[in-house]
Order: structure tokens, then C-alpha cells, then sequence
């Protein structure tokens, strides 16, 4: 009977070896898979479903940002820029996509790239003397951007600061000498910057 | 006189069966663990794979492309597999309905294999004009020039084609890009025409037909 039980177990083990090795097999090359599409879109693991989920990607390029961003279903996702431009999307399914704000130098100008999930569209801001004040100062600048590092999580109708662009205070006395400060469309020391969700309700 | 016996119960089990009880307990569990991170990870992936937008082969014989990630206002990237066998990719800047094909203004053959395909429309200094291109890859493989008036900068009808990659059968002509003009209409206001117009198209379509090289 023991011997039994033991010629049991042995064909028990042996079969599960097949499919441990197996399943072992497949789930490095799943991992591999995982991995790659993460170092591209970063992780986004969804704490809460019912909430916005926002996680700042690398880019590897110093002037342009980019998320990835969870909406849940029924969300609408309003986005809103300093220099006063505004838009808004809504859609009944959860929806996944990648953000980006880029911002280069053409022609003189500088022009900024934004792409969110109602469309994309292209601007300018400043005029040339603020790029060229800016030209080899970028790094300088001033950098605040959600999800960096961290899944930020945010309700359905809350706020929350997206990318902030803005002088640090070293640049700030040198800038106000050489910029017309009504060609920026915004105030110093503050270039750009862009919120999303509604505009929170004054008191 | 007789060794007494221990007693043995009769759910008592020896130090072997033990052995590979616990064994076989162990090798089934890591079976069982790494189901669940394959399903786990799958599950993520699956959230994933939308949003790279790469290029899936599963088909050789068909025509597979995906329009790639938008990295500059209307930057129009695709990836495209072409089969074995012969192709030419074809550029249109005239009488673009809103489906069918167009007039070609230039075309070039397509090896079999994966390209990368970027078009690009650009206005001329001096208002002289608008050059629309196409590379593959690095080179420059269709490039034709059209005056101001051909694009009156009002913006373009389009439909947002290959956001996930798809396979289309190669005996047809895949269309990569379909922008239709607006034009200025009465009352300042502008409109896409319902019929033939200004526009790019680009395409792929199986060699040695009538719209071969005009």
C-alpha cells in the first residue's frame, strides 16, 4: 500500500516538474515581454479603477514630457493650459493613452507640441527674444511634472498639476531685462504650464 | 522471546512518503505560481501592447501596418510589412474622393519586407508653394511639388486610420493616408468637398496595374 502511495507521489511530482518547467519557461518569456513594454510605457498598476491614474514616462529628451494616463469610464478628462487654451474629451469605455508635451525651437520660435486624448495640436509661445534667452538654458529651467517616479491617483473630477515649466530665481532678474513680457503669454517667472481636471471652485 | 513490534497507525506515513509528499506539494505550487503571474502579466501586457503600437506579423501573405505614436503635430508614421512578391507605394495630391483612389503623381517599388513610411508636407519659402514627401526609412522615395493655391490651409478631413495594427489582404490596394482639403465656401466660412478634391493620398498596391509610374 505504502509503495503505492509512494509510486503515486513520484508520478505525481514528475508530471508537475513537466508543467512547473514549463510554465517556468513561458512566464520568462512573458516577464521579458513585460518588461520591455514598461521600459516604453511605464507600469500603471490600477489601485482604484474608478480613478484617474497618471505615471510620468522617460523620454530621454530633455524639452519633452510624456505620460501614461488611465481615465475610467463616463470620465471627461478637461485639460487646461496656461496661455488659456482649454479642451475636454469624454468616453463611457475606461481608455488608456499616452500624453505628450514637447516643446523645440523652429525657425526662431518656440513652439509646443500637445497631445492628449481628445487630439493633438501644435502652438507657439514667446517670441524670438524668449528663445533666445532660453537657447542652452534649458536645462536651467525650473521642472515640475506629475507621476514622476510614482503613480499619481486622482479622483474623477479632481485637479492636479500636469508639467510646470517656469525660471528658477537665478534667471528670473536677467530675464525680466531682456523679455517683453507681454509677448509670453504668460507671467514670469512661470513659461508654461498645464492642469488637468476642472478648474477647482473658488471660495 | 519476540521483539515487541512497534504499533503503526493505520494513517501513519514513513519518512520517504513524506519526503515526496512535501515534494510533490512544492513542484505543484510553483505550477500553480507561475500560472498566476503569467495570467497577471498577460493582463498587463494586454494594456500595454495598444499603446507602442508595433507591428504584428502573424499573416505573411497579407499586408500588415500600424500607424506609429505621434511624436510632432501631424507627423504621419507608419509601419508596414509588404509580402513577397511585387509593390509599389503611390502618392495622389489630386481629385481624392472620400473613397476609391486617385490620380498618381509619383510612385516606387516596395521590396517585400518591414518599412518604416513617413510622410511629410511642408510649405515652401516665399509662398512659393508645398512639397509633400515620403521616406523610407532615411531616403526620400516620392517627392512632388504643388503650388499655393493647392492647399488653402484651412485644414483637412481625415479618418484616423491604423491606430492598432492591422493585416489587409495583398491583392488590394492598402490605403496608408487619405487627407481631403477644406475649401474656403461662402460666408467665410470653409468645407470639405463631398466630392473629388484636394489632398495627399498614399497607398500600396500590387505592381504592373494601369496606374503604374504616369
Amino acid at each position: 500500500m505504502r509503495r503505492l502511495l509512494q509510486l503515486c507521489l513520484v508520478a505525481v511530482i514528475l508530471v508537475g516538474l513537466v508543467f512547473a518547467w514549463r510554465t517556468g519557461q513561458e512566464r520568462s518569456t512573458v516577464r521579458a515581454e513585460y518588461d520591455r513594454l514598461v521600459r516604453l510605457t511605464g507600469d500603471l498598476p490600477l489601485t482604484d479603477p474608478a480613478k484617474i491614474h497618471v505615471l510620468a514616462i522617460e523620454t530621454g529628451e530633455d524639452l519633452h514630457f510624456a505620460w501614461r494616463i488611465y481615465l475610467p469610464p463616463k470620465c471627461r478628462f478637461v485639460i487646461r493650459h496656461s496661455s488659456g487654451g482649454f479642451g475636454s474629451s469624454s468616453r463611457s469605455e475606461p481608455q488608456q493613452f499616452i500624453a505628450r508635451v514637447r516643446v523645440r525651437e523652429a525657425d526662431g520660435r518656440l513652439q509646443l507640441f500637445t497631445k492628449f486624448a481628445g487630439g493633438s495640436g501644435e502652438s507657439s509661445f514667446g517670441d524670438d527674444s524668449l528663445a533666445e534667452f532660453l537657447r542652452g538654458r534649458w536645462d536651467e529651467v525650473q521642472v515640475e511634472q506629475l507621476g514622476v517616479g510614482k503613480v499619481a491617483v486622482l479622483k474623477p473630477d479632481g485637479s492636479a498639476l500636469l508639467l510646470r515649466l517656469s525660471l528658477p530665481e537665478a534667471l528670473q532678474a536677467e530675464a525680466a531685462k531682456q523679455l517683453d513680457r507681454h509677448s509670453l503669454q504668460t507671467k514670469l517667472p512661470l513659461l508654461y504650464e498645464v492642469h488637468i481636471g476642472p478648474e477647482p471652485a473658488r471660495p | 522471546m519476540p521483539e515487541k513490534q512497534p504499533r503503526r497507525f493505520t494513517w501513519q506515513i514513513g519518512l520517504r512518503s513524506l519526503f515526496l509528499l512535501t515534494t510533490a506539494i512544492a513542484v505543484w505550487t510553483v505550477y500553480y505560481s507561475n500560472t498566476r503571474e503569467i495570467d497577471r502579466l498577460e493582463l498587463r501586457i494586454a494594456d500595454m501592447r495598444p499603446l507602442v503600437r508595433e507591428l504584428v506579423v502573424e499573416d505573411e501573405e497579407q499586408f500588415a501596418v500600424v500607424k506609429l505614436e505621434q511624436h510632432w503635430y501631424d507627423e504621419n508614421r507608419w509601419s508596414v510589412y509588404v509580402p513577397s512578391g511585387e509593390f509599389r507605394l503611390y502618392l495622389a495630391t489630386r481629385e481624392i474622393d472620400e473613397e476609391g483612389l486617385a490620380p498618381v503623381v509619383a510612385s516606387v517599388p516596395l521590396a517585400a519586407g518591414r518599412h518604416l513610411l513617413a510622410h511629410d508636407n511642408v510649405a515652401l519659402p516665399d509662398d512659393e508653394g508645398w512639397r509633400v514627401t515620403v521616406h523610407a526609412g532615411e531616403r526620400l522615395v516620392l517627392s512632388t511639388e504643388e503650388p499655393q493655391e493647392w492647399n488653402p490651409a484651412f485644414g483637412w478631413s481625415e479618418g484616423g486610420q491604423f491606430d492598432r495594427s492591422e493585416q489587409l489582404p495583398a491583392d488590394k490596394p492598402m490605403v496608408l493616408f487619405r487627407r481631403r482639403f477644406t475649401q474656403p465656401a461662402p460666408g467665410g466660412r470653409s468645407t470639405t468637398p463631398t466630392g473629388p478634391t484636394d489632398g495627399i493620398m498614399l497607398w500600396i498596391e500590387p505592381a504592373g496595374g494601369a496606374r503604374d509610374d504616369p
